[in-house]
């Protein structure tokens, strides 16, 4: 498909498969990433080619307000689910029992968790918008997890820069230009990362999962 | 989506309907109702001698009496009013109505009048022609719905007079209410003439068409005396602000028709009452100036000139030609209404150099004992 | 305290102050001459019972708006005339003088005050929303622009009038608003207005709360926000527009009773705020009527009470928020 923004094609040409678990969608800023999410999720429509979506989509954006509402509100929002169904995916994304409290006290990480779980109950094909931005290491983990034993049971579609989804991806596709690139996880390396994003990245194995390190020269 | 749109439709039909029927009424025609009476002016009896060949003489007399109500009135706002009956049951609301009233025997009928005009009549000592029963009813001339609509529908009077220039406001409200009322020019009157029409237009109302020709008559006639050509430029201020800024009579209002009446010239070249600048007084250098008495004593009044920066250039300030109004005396010229005329003798007075600088109640009632015309 | 407590404890406060708003006003009535008929029902049943009728109807109208705009728009200090209409309103209702100055009959100035006080209300809200075109911040700024013109043009033309005509009488009642003398018609009105308004906001309620979430979500989900946000304040610029020319301006309400049922409920959601707002915006007004009209002899304007309620409710929500801004 083709996508453009205000007269500026952002998309030429983009086409990929979307396999069950997590297609992880990555390229640097303004390649398009958040262009593509929307467009699969319907916000916006290609110029070009079609999306084709079975089903409900769940969407968790990169950013939300900060609502003085309760999480069950935000859950209840706009979303037309039984209320027993967003319960249900809140404790399965281990936050049970918060239903009461109030979204903008949570943490960073306890709202993207409770977006999360609205997300997964609203669609088996579920978009991310860099699910794991601003989360310290150990939150990373827990959204990390969580997206890891999930993809048995959802379609997920991440658009991020965090190289480390590579390790939970079931596919990767890299954006540059415009233009679309679909690997397998095993086949992304230094040397395609270095391409797509412009600077050299290193590809370390370490108990048994991949480290991406930029080099950075400072 | 459809369902937002429908119910947008039924309320934007909603609202169209209902200004619709706004429109669809014409403006009230009031009626006025109740007590009957028979019209004593308006009885013409006929008498006819018949002669018959039979060699008797019949003569026939017959009464026909002519009834003068319904009549159909048009009041200062230019709303029409059918008038069933005498008004028996009146309430005035403003002291320049109540003044005609009185003039035209008509105080006996007044069972509700504002504080204002309780205040004057009390002034001149003439609250025992009110009925026993008659009711002060409190007004509040800055609010939109100060009329007071409790107390006046509580009184069920047959007709209300109020004020088409400050009381012009309740209009709608009091129409909405049901209440009869008939508004006359009172302060919006811009002349004499306009004050005699609304002695007519009373005398019309209540059939007293003679006894308004009457008062109006007089009013002619006092005003003739005081009609002294002069060049003196008069400013007549009501109200001085702490910077120098005053309120006074513009040369469209009232109380220059009266300062003209008098034969003098009203110093304040523009329209309406100010605020207005210091300088505009300095400009015009009126050779007399009056000042109300803002709720003040006479000397402080006078003293309150002060305020305006470079006051004392001002000619009638410089030769001490300043002269305060208070009481009966400021009643007369702020109120347009009968009393007026007096307000014309006083301000000739007053350029003619024969008042004293505080013109007080009191000294009023001395000038002009029997202000208004009850005979 | 729980959204349906307080829409229970709302309802239930309306027929004490019913009785009450009924009982003040230049005369007071007590109980007995309440009830008894007679002279005075004329002024019960004629006069005060369409007003407060008007006064409930007004206040969940006024509270409902203030709610669904500080929702949509994400801005809690927002209140329904962000449109315009207040400044609007007073402009026509000055031009239905001017038109009589300039030599109409004043009698048509009578009959054409209030649909042009609602004209130029409506005119006013049309600038501000084509300026913005449901756009949060646009909005915002284009209403303050528009309210700021058209007090302008009253200035001037208020002034100009008064030097024209002596009499020209206080534009208070289109500022301040005064509730006193509402005819059963409009009571009519307004009950349509209130009733289609109130029910779609509650129905609606969880999908604002998603446009307040997320504009993103929003589009997800079908809903297009920013011609979501242009629907709502439409409709509340019109209902509004009715409302200031038939009372006048009534101010604060629209604010503060989303704040009174945001705290009382300890959750700002719409679901919770906007249901709890309609119900508590009728006693409110009840209530302040009442006051403004039993405090002195005569009627106050209804804003000047609304004010004194509405000052403690804001710095306890400034607080409140502070609180939460520092911790």
């Amino acid at each position: 498909m083709t996508v453009s923004l205000g007269g500026v094609p952002v998309l030429v040409d983009v086409s990929f498969d979307i396999v069950d678990g997590l297609n992880l969608v990555l390229g640097p800023n303004g390649s398009g990433k958040t262009t593509l999410l929307r467009t699969i999720a319907g916000i916006y429509r290609p110029q070009r080619g079609s999306v084709e979506v079975d089903g409900d989509v769940g969407y968790m954006p990169a950013e939300f307000s900060d609502a003085y509402m309760t999480v069950m509100d935000v859950l209840l929002a706009g979303g037309g689910r039984p209320p027993s169904r967003y319960l249900a995916w809140l404790a399965a994304v281990g936050l049970g029992g918060y239903e009461r409290r109030i979204f903008s006290e949570l943490s960073t990480g306890q709202k993207r968790l409770v977006l999360l779980a609205k997300a997964l109950a609203e669609g088996k094909l579920v978009l991310l918008d860099e699910p794991t931005a601003n989360l310290d290491p150990a939150r990373k983990a827990v959204i990390m997890r969580v997206l890891q034993r999930l993809k048995k049971l959802k379609t997920f579609i991440v658009a991020s820069h965090d190289l480390d989804l590579v390790n939970i991806a079931d596919s990767v596709v890299l954006l540059r230009g415009g233009r679309a690139v679909q690997l397998r996880p095993e086949e992304v390396d230094g040397e395609v990362l270095s391409e797509t994003y412009g600077l050299p990245i290193e590809v370390v194995r370490s108990g048994g999962h991949k480290l991406f390190l930029p080099r950075y020269d400072f | 989506m459809a369902s937002k749109v429908w119910m947008a439709a039924v309320v934007v039909v909603a609202i169209v309907a209902w200004f619709a029927g706004y429109y669809s009424r014409a403006p009230a025609a009031q009626t006025a109702t109740v007590v009957t009476t028979y019209s004593e002016t308006a009885t013409t009896t006929y008498s006819t001698t018949v002669t018959t060949t039979y060699l008797t003489t019949v003569t026939t007399t017959a009464t026909v009496v002519v009834r003068y109500y319904p009549i159909t009135v048009v009041d200062a706002l230019n709303r029409t009013l059918q008038i069933a009956a005498e008004p028996a049951r009146v309430v005035s609301l403003a002291p320049s109505i109540t003044q005609m009233l009185v003039a035209l025997g008509l105080c006996s009928r007044i069972v509700g009048l504002d504080q204002f005009s309780y205040q004057l009549l009390k002034e001149l000592n003439y609250t025992s022609c009110l009925p026993a029963d008659a009711e002060v009813v409190e007004i509040n001339a800055m609010s939109p719905t100060g009329f007071n609509g409790d107390a006046i529908i509580l009184l069920k009077p047959d007709l209300v007079l109020a004020d088409s220039g400050i009381e012009a406001m309740w209009a709608r409200d009091m129409q909405k209410l049901g209440v009869p009322v008939y508004f006359l020019y009172g302060t919006r009157a811009a002349s004499f003439a306009d004050i005699e029409r609304d002695v007519e237009a009373l005398g019309k109302i209540f059939d007293r068409a003679r006894r308004a020709a009457a008062v109006v008559g007089w009013m002619e006639t006092e005003l003739a005396k005081y009609r002294t050509p002069t060049n003196a430029t008069v400013a007549q201020i009501v109200w001085i602000n702490p910077d120098g800024s005053f309120y006074a009579a513009g040369n469209n209002t009232f109380v220059a028709a009266e300062i003209r009446a008098a034969g003098g010239i009203n110093a304040i070249g523009q329209g309406g009452w100010g605020p207005f600048e210091p300088s505009l007084l300095i400009a015009a250098n009126p050779s007399v100036i009056v000042v109300g008495s803002m709720g003040f004593n006479c000397t402080y009044a006078l003293q309150t000139l002060r305020n305006i920066p470079h006051v004392s250039s001002v000619s009638a300030y410089s030769n001490g030609r300043i002269y305060a109004l208070s009481g009966l005396a400021e009643d007369a010229v702020d109120q347009p209404s009968l009393m007026s005329v007096y307000a014309v003798a006083m301000f000739n007075m007053v350029m003619t150099g024969r008042a004293p600088h505080c013109l007080d109640t009191r000294w009023f009632l001395q000038q002009f004992p029997s202000p208004i015309p009850t005979g | 305290m729980s959204g349906r407590n307080l829409v229970l404890f709302s309802l239930a406060s309306l027929p004490p102050l019913f009785v009450l708003f009924l009982s003040t006003g230049a005369v007071f009535l007590t109980p007995d001459k309440l009830f008894a008929g007679g002279p005075y029902s004329v002024i019960v049943y004629g006069i005060r019972l369409p007003a407060a009728i008007a006064a409930a109807l007004i206040g969940s109208i006024l509270a409902v708006s203030g709610a669904v705009m500080q929702t949509l728009y994400r801005n809690p200090l927002l209140d329904p005339y962000i449109t315009g209409t207040a400044s609007g309103a007073a402009f026509g209702a000055l031009l239905a003088y001017a038109l009589a100055v300039v030599g109409l009959s004043p009698a048509y100035m009578l009959l054409y005050q209030v649909p042009l006080a609602f004209l130029f209300a409506t005119a006013a809200s049309i600038a501000t929303l084509a300026a913005g075109r449901g756009r949060v911040y646009a909005t915002v700024i284009g209403g303050v622009a528009v309210s700021y013109i058209f007090s302008a043009a009253t200035t001037i033309g208020l002034s100009y009038l008064s030097s024209r005509e002596p009499q020209i009488p206080p534009l208070a009642f289109w500022l301040f608003g005064y509730i006193d003398y509402v005819s059963y018609r409009a009571d009519a009105l307004l009950a349509v207005v209130a009733a289609g308004l109130i029910a779609a906001a509650v129905k609606e309620a969880r999908r604002m709360d998603l446009v307040a979430i997320s504009d993103e979500l929003a589009h997800v989900r079908g809903i297009k926000p920013d011609r979501y946000r242009l629907f709502w304040i439409s409709a509340i610029s019109l209902s509004t527009a009715l409302i200031v020319s038939q009372v006048g301006v009534v101010g604060f309400l629209g604010l503060m009773a989303p704040h009174m049922a945001r705290m009382a409920l300890k959750n700002g959601s719409a679901a919770a705020v906007v249901p709890a707002s309609a119900a508590l915006g009728a006693p409110v007004l009840l209530a302040s009527g009442a006051l403004a009209r039993g405090l002195l002899g005569f009627s106050v304007p209804v804003t000047a009470i609304t004010s004194i309620f509405s000052a403690p409710i804001i710095i306890l929500a400034l607080v409140h928020a502070g609180k939460r801004i520092d911790s």
